[in-house]
């Protein structure tokens, strides 16, 4: 029974830790668009 | 514990304690880093602003203290002047153009720290367009003779409080006319600032030991919080907050008492008594995350394999969000939470799909966001490690010289 119980538990641990990873590659891709839109504007407003 | 008695998992976290410390300094130490590098990276050039405050004019002339003379030709037309106030994010720059009578002709952004939806409301708005045509002499109050943008109040009232210092510098240096008596803005104490207070003792009260109805109370406190701190006001502590809280871009303290209270309140309760009401009693997107939790039966709290792994890799992000904050002075730059999203509804596809994916997992575990990529919590342990440190060194100086009275 505790053996079931871990090897059903795993493969959704494996998941939600795989969910986590893409919320992070996320964040990252979040984090660095608005950093490359700050970066345009000074750009733009240095060359106006 | 005498080194006899040290067992192999106590000295283990010694090491994960030293360790913890040793990153903290160092992390301590490339923010400041990063605060002195982004003061030699401020060269936003104004000029394109002046242009657009005034469009008709061809040249501009400095005449000191961030004004300018405007001339058609060889005509004065009118002079262009910079006021400055501290908006959501930051300080929030206006170019404001005044005729030779004290009116303002038009008025544009010269530079900002905003969240960049706030601003776009505020720019899409005709916001900007009714302060053509006022005279120094009028109050530029929001709800008085300006009319706020719902959902950006903090940029609105700064770009107003902006617009009136300049249009006012103008008459004085440039026109020599005589400028009412500037009143201190009323007060604001409203609902937010009340609920907050409240929630604040709630959730301080709740905290003690043995206390009954403690489930009842937390969920009152939790549902309170996210729909009057979140839904109704949008008003939420975010890393934007500290880090402007921090980089001392404070607010007016008259129109933003609710600013002093949240940041104020969370750093004096974490001194005074190493507790966090914030987080546990009635964060609105905690909140949110309990009620998935509700809806699915959650009950675990995520998977405890790669625990520490990913403990490190949320306390990477928040590191990263405040240095690169710190280096581009810019508080909301990397802000990477998604309360807006779900409170406002508004935010990048990334932010929604981000929503979607958290909201989801709360169905099945315990408050996601926060076990794994609130930056808040990384930066509340800071603040508790750096109390306890402080504590440590305190009775270590105190037992030292205890020891050194003794003859």
């Amino acid at each position: 029974m505790e053996n079931n119980n871990k090897q059903t538990k795993r493969p959704l641990d494996t998941l939600v830790i795989g969910l986590i990873l893409f919320c992070v590659i996320l964040v990252l891709v979040e984090i660095f668009s608005n950093l490359t839109h700050e970066l345009d504007l000074s750009i733009l407003s240095n060359y106006v | 514990m005498n080194d006899q008695t040290k067992t192999p998992s106590s000295s283990s976290h010694q090491r994960r304690r030293k360790i913890e410390r040793v990153l903290a300094v160092i992390a301590f130490l490339t923010v400041i880093v990063a605060w002195f590098v982004g003061g030699t990276l401020q060269s936003a050039s104004i000029e394109p602003a002046l242009a657009q405050a005034l469009p008709d004019a061809d040249k501009f002339e400095s005449i000191g203290n961030e004004s300018y003379a405007a001339y058609r030709g060889e005509d004065l037309i009118g002079y262009v002047s910079i006021g400055e106030e501290v908006g959501y994010g930051g300080p929030l720059k206006v170019a404001v153009a005044v005729d030779p009578a004290g009116n303002v002709m038009g008025i544009a952004i010269a530079s900002h720290k905003e969240t960049p939806s706030f601003m776009d409301r505020v720019l899409r708005s005709d916001f900007l367009s009714q302060f053509s045509g006022k005279i120094f002499s009028d109050p530029f109050q929001l709800d008085n003779d300006i009319d706020g943008i719902t959902g950006a109040t903090y940029t609105s009232r700064a770009i107003a409080q902006s617009t009136l210092q300049a249009s006012r510098a103008v008459a004085t240096t440039q026109l020599g006319l005589t400028v009412p008596a500037e009143k201190a803005p009323p007060i604001r104490f409203g609902i937010p600032e009340i609920t907050l207070i409240g929630l604040y003792a709630a959730g301080y009260i709740g905290q003690s030991k043995g206390l009954k109805y403690k489930k009842q109370l937390r969920w009152a406190t939790l549902l309170t919080g996210m729909f009057v701190l979140g839904f109704w006001f949008n008003v939420p502590l975010t890393i934007s907050r500290i880090n402007s809280f921090l980089m001392g871009y404070w607010p007016q303290w008259q129109t933003n008492i609710y600013w002093y209270l949240l940041v104020g309140g969370i750093f004096f309760i974490f001194t005074v008594d190493n507790k966090n009401a914030y987080c546990a009693w009635f964060c609105p997107f905690g909140a949110a995350q309990e009620c998935m939790g509700a809806i699915g039966g959650a009950k675990s709290n995520g998977p405890q394999r790669f625990r520490r792994q990913l403990l490190w890799i949320q306390r990477g992000l928040a590191w990263l969000a405040v240095v690169l904050a710190f280096l581009y002075r810019n508080p909301g730059l990397s802000s990477y939470e998604i309360f807006g999203t779900l409170f406002d509804l508004t935010g990048s596809t990334v932010a929604f799909l981000l929503l979607g994916i958290i909201l989801i997992m709360s169905l099945f575990i315990r408050r996601p966001w926060c076990n794994f990529l609130c930056p808040l919590d990384p930066i509340f342990d800071i603040i508790r490690l750096t109390r306890t440190w402080t504590l440590e060194l305190w009775k270590t100086i105190i037992n030292k010289r205890n020891a050194r009275s003794i003859p």
